[in-house]
């Protein structure tokens, strides 16, 4: 049996360059609009030859001028996350489906009566190594 | 001690000559049973008993993997009818079992469930025909 690889780093890293297409900072800075990519889970190898895994993650779209834009952004993050392959294949992993799991909108006043609009997607990606 | 995870101990399905692991498998149960026949009389108020006919079946849960020769052989044997020959256990060298038990049986059973939102599973269930064989030989 060969070692135990993670696939949490393959899809971070590559999940990040594809939101970049669409023009707004992915997990780089605090200002808006934004994406961010957070909450990872991934369990343990869900068969005896450690090949097929779920990974659990949060992409989160943010603007501070509208709740259409950050609607947009998740529009477009899911597109691209979701309907594209992510090409995991250089490092030996192929994602075979893309569950969305939970969408959800808030809209926070901070303390300098600044309104943020977030929107955030909660995906489960199924993997396998190849 | 030689205590061991579950991980370890494989359901493998005999494809052309060698054991291949079916592969994509999340668990098995190998189970053994013996006949109990009752030998008691009214000379003591206790039952007493004599071993009967052996018997066993193995259940596997795996995921589905039409390209998995170990599935393809349990779906070729399942349609017609044939002899699987099977092992349970850690392979060693050469493709050879190490520790745990072989022998011959029959696909009664390969139930697929596919629900949304979760990876297409398969259960398989086997027979067990005939005696089989334990590694390493004691």
């Amino acid at each position: 049996m060969g070692k135990f690889r993670s696939a949490y780093a393959s899809l971070y890293k590559t999940a990040r360059k594809v939101l970049k297409v669409l023009g707004v900072p992915v997990n780089e800075t605090s200002n808006y609009p934004r994406i961010e990519l957070h909450s990872f889970v991934e369990n343990g190898a869900m068969d005896k030859g450690d090949s097929v895994r779920q990974v659990t993650l949060t992409v989160e779209a943010m603007s501070s001028k509208s709740a259409s834009e950050a609607v947009s952004l998740i529009e477009g993050s899911l597109e691209r996350v979701v309907a594209e392959n992510l090409g995991l294949a250089k490092d030996g992993f192929r994602v075979f489906g893309v569950e969305q799991v939970q969408l959800q909108d808030i809209t926070e006043n901070s303390d300098s009566q600044q309104i943020i609009y977030r929107m955030l997607q909660t995906l489960t990606v199924f993997i396998e190594t190849i | 001690m030689g205590a061991k995870l579950g991980n370890a101990n494989r359901l493998y399905l005999k494809s052309t000559s060698s054991y291949v692991w079916v592969g994509g498998e999340q668990n098995n149960t190998n189970n053994r049973t013996a006949e109990a026949i009752n030998t008691s009389d009214k000379s003591s108020e206790y039952n007493t008993y004599i071993s009967g006919s052996k018997d066993g079946n193995i259940s596997a849960t795996i995921f589905q993997d039409d390209s998995n020769d170990a599935q393809k052989a349990a779906f070729a044997a399942f349609k017609a009818g044939d002899v699987v020959d099977w092992f349970v256990g850690e392979i060693g060298e050469n493709n050879l079992p190490r520790s745990g038990e072989a022998g011959k049986g029959i696909i009664t059973s390969i139930s697929d469930t596919n629900n949304r939102g979760e990876v297409a599973s398969r259960s398989l269930e086997i027979q067990k025909s005939g005696a089989p064989t334990f590694y390493p030989a004691s």
